[in-house]
């Protein structure tokens, strides 16, 4: 199994995704963890049906992607991994769903959220559950869309916002 | 009448408009929702609602034109999908939101619907093949 791409877009499967970054890792299966989709079956057939058909796709709860993830039976993909929000990108994580590498796509405006740069605006949940996936070794980076360049995500939040 | 709003990435969906009315002149109940790069869903969503609350009063139905299956704008309004109230034709091109115009008097929503899937992609020509 290879994991070509683990990003966190809050719209999870839609045109950035299909369009630009699926083409640009080279995926060949899009996997989407999210407890909302999962149990919304309009939500989940529409997403499902704007996946090229060469491509294989999963979506699930956080929980049943974690066990499929362990499972094997993704071995001969390369994926691209969607999360809604931090807080799954973090208990994906601690629950054994490993990646070394988090990109950060759309995570949007919401009551208390700082805006960090024009797709990404966090409060300080976020900024926590962000810092103990880069304690753990992930590498963080922000980058909407493959022309965007690549920054780490420590550069964009202030220093006093972090726990030191 | 049956009340129309284009949701597309960026300012298509008002460019459509503005391009509609250039050729068949002011049009009612029609509106226009944009979402662009740094649009929360909850915003645009709240917007889209709106917008189909304004466009829908009289009861006889909302007809969402989306740029894109697969796209956020398609997205979020699926999340409206109501038989017989609210219907989406995904795709939107010129000829398509010109029938859309002309055609929501004389039809009920989901044969207006039905009518612009096909009419739409049979707007999509190759000059060279008609040579």
């Amino acid at each position: 199994m290879s994991l070509v791409l683990t990003r966190i877009d809050n719209r999870l499967i839609h045109g950035q995704v299909l369009e630009t970054w699926v083409p640009y890792v080279h995926a060949d299966c899009i996997v989407v963890a999210n407890d909302e989709i999962a149990s919304s079956p309009l939500k989940r057939m529409m997403m499902e049906a704007s996946v090229p058909s060469r491509m294989r796709v999963e979506i699930g709860t956080v929980d049943e992607i974690t066990a499929l993830f362990g499972s094997g039976s993704l071995e001969k993909c390369k994926i691209l991994l969607l999360f809604g929000n931090t807080a799954d990108a973090l208990r994906a994580y601690r629950n054994g769903l490993i990646y070394q590498r988090l990109n950060l796509g759309n995570l949007h405006a919401g009551a208390g959220k700082t805006r960090l740069s024009c797709t990404i605006f966090l409060d300080k949940e976020d900024i926590g559950f962000l810092q103990e996936l880069d304690v753990a070794g992930v590498a963080i980076t922000a980058r909407c869309i493959p022309a965007d360049s690549e920054r780490s995500w420590k550069k964009l939040v202030p220093r006093r916002k972090l726990k030191q | 009448m049956i009340g129309i709003i284009v949701v597309t990435h960026a300012q298509l969906a008002g460019e459509f408009i503005n391009a509609a009315e250039l050729i068949i002149g002011p049009a009612e109940k029609l509106l226009a929702v944009s979402i662009d790069r740094s649009s929360a869903l909850e915003a645009a969503q709240e917007q889209l609602s709106h917008s189909v609350q304004i466009v829908g009063e009289d009861g006889d139905g909302v007809l969402i034109l989306t740029d894109m299956f697969g796209g956020t704008p398609t997205n979020i309004s699926a999340e409206l999908l109501s038989p017989g109230k609210v219907e989406i034709v995904t795709g939107v091109n010129l000829p398509l939101l010109l029938k859309a115009i002309s055609g929501r008097r004389s039809q009920a929503l989901e044969a207006l619907a039905a009518m612009l899937k096909d009419y739409g992609r049979s707007a999509v020509m190759r000059p060279m093949e008609m040579l």
